[in-house]
C-alpha cells in the first residue's frame, strides 16, 4: 500500500483516539521519547502495560468473585492500574480507575464490579486500537516511510 | 620516642591497587544487586527514583537517560531508606506517594529524621492540596503531579542544579 496512504491512516487513527479521549497527551510524550537509540520504546512500554494489565484484571475478577472482599487489596491493584494507565496516556482507563477507587473506599462491592466491567471494556478498546496503530507503523516502515509525529 | 618511617615495599602498592579496585567493583556491583537498579552518569550526580510501578520507572529512566545523571531505583520507601542507611548519597530524590511496604510520606519522614538533606520531590497522580501539604509537612521540598513530562523534569533538574544535558 502507498506510504502516504498508510501515514494518512495512522494520523486519522491517532487523531480519533485523542478526540475520543482514549489516549491523552502522555502518549505523545512517550512517542517523543522514542528515537534512533530507543526505536522500540513505545512498543516496549505498551507491551509491558498489556502484560501487567491482564494480570491485574484477572486478579481483580478473582477477588471480586467472592462475597467477602478485601477492599484494600482491590484498591492497591486499581491504584497500580491507574498509575500505569496514566503513564501510557490511557486517559479513559485512568478515569474509570478513579471511580473504581472511590467504590473501594466505600467498600462497595457492586460498585467495584461495575467499575471492573467498565475498566475491562476500556482496556479492550485501548488494546485493540494500539495494536492497530503498531500494525500501521510496521506497514509504514516496511514500505520505506517514516512514522508521522503528533504534536 | 622515635617514630621510624619506612618506605612500603612495591607489593604493598600493588595490593592496595587491587583492594581499592575490588572495593569499587563491589560498590558498583551492589548498586545493581541490592534490590535497586543503577546507571552511572558521567557527571557523578545521582538521582534516586522511589516508585513501585515498573512502567513509571521505565518512563523516568528514559526521561533521565538524556541528562548526565546516574539513576538508582527503589521499588518502595523502605528500600530507599535502606539505601541511605547503607551510606548511599544522592543529589535529588523523586518520591512516589502510594507504594507497598512503606509509602512516600513515611519514607520522606524517615529520611529527614536520618539527617538526609537531599532535595526530595514528591510525585503523585492525585493533586489535592491535602496531598501536597502532607508531603511538604513530611519534609519534601516540592510536589509534582505524575506523569512527569520532559519539560517538567528539565525544570526540576535545573532548579536543583542537575541539568547538564548531553550534547
Amino acid at each position: 500500500m502507498e506510504v502516504a496512504h498508510l501515514q494518512r491512516r495512522f494520523i486519522d487513527l491517532t487523531t480519533t483516539l485523542f478526540q475520543q479521549g482514549i489516549l491523552d497527551n502522555q502518549f505523545i510524550q512517550l512517542q517523543q521519547l522514542q528515537d534512533e537509540s530507543n526505536p522500540n520504546f513505545v512498543h516496549e512500554v505498551v507491551s509491558l502495560f498489556f502484560q501487567d494489565s491482564e494480570k491485574l484484571l484477572n486478579e481483580l475478577s478473582r477477588i471480586l468473585d467472592h462475597q467477602i472482599v478485601d477492599f484494600k487489596i482491590v484498591d492497591a491493584h486499581v491504584h497500580q492500574f491507574k498509575g500505569s494507565s496514566a503513564s501510557i496516556g490511557a486517559q479513559r482507563i485512568k478515569d474509570v480507575c478513579i471511580a473504581f477507587r472511590s467504590c473501594c473506599e466505600e467498600n462497595n462491592r457492586d460498585g467495584c464490579i461495575r467499575c471492573l466491567q467498565q475498566v475491562k471494556q476500556e482496556y479492550c478498546l485501548v488494546k485493540s486500537n494500539l495494536e492497530d496503530l503498531f500494525r500501521l507503523e510496521k506497514q509504514i516502515l516496511a514500505a520505506g516511510g517514516s512514522i508521522p509525529t503528533m504534536q | 620516642m622515635h617514630i621510624l618511617l619506612h618506605q612500603p615495599p612495591v607489593s604493598f602498592y600493588i595490593w592496595s591497587f587491587f583492594v581499592l579496585n575490588s572495593t569499587i567493583a563491589r560498590i558498583c556491583f551492589s548498586l545493581h544487586c541490592d534490590g535497586g537498579r543503577a546507571s552511572m552518569g558521567s557527571t557523578g550526580r545521582r538521582v534516586l527514583l522511589v516508585e513501585d510501578i515498573e512502567i513509571n520507572r521505565m518512563v523516568m529512566r528514559r526521561l533521565l537517560s538524556d541528562s548526565n545523571v546516574g539513576l538508582e531505583e527503589a521499588e518502595n520507601g523502605k528500600i530507599a531508606v535502606d539505601f541511605i542507611k547503607q551510606g548511599r548519597t544522592y543529589d535529588l530524590i523523586f518520591m512516589d506517594r502510594d507504594m507497598p511496604v512503606m509509602n512516600g510520606h513515611e519514607a520522606t519522614k524517615q529520611l529527614r529524621s536520618l539527617g538526609v538533606t537531599t532535595p526530595i520531590i514528591a510525585l503523585s497522580s492525585d493533586c489535592l492540596p491535602s496531598d501536597r501539604d502532607r508531603f511538604i509537612h513530611a519534609g519534601a521540598n516540592a510536589f509534582q503531579a505524575k506523569p512527569l513530562s520532559k519539560i517538567e523534569l528539565v525544570r526540576i533538574l535545573t532548579e536543583y542544579g542537575l541539568n547538564i544535558t548531553r550534547a
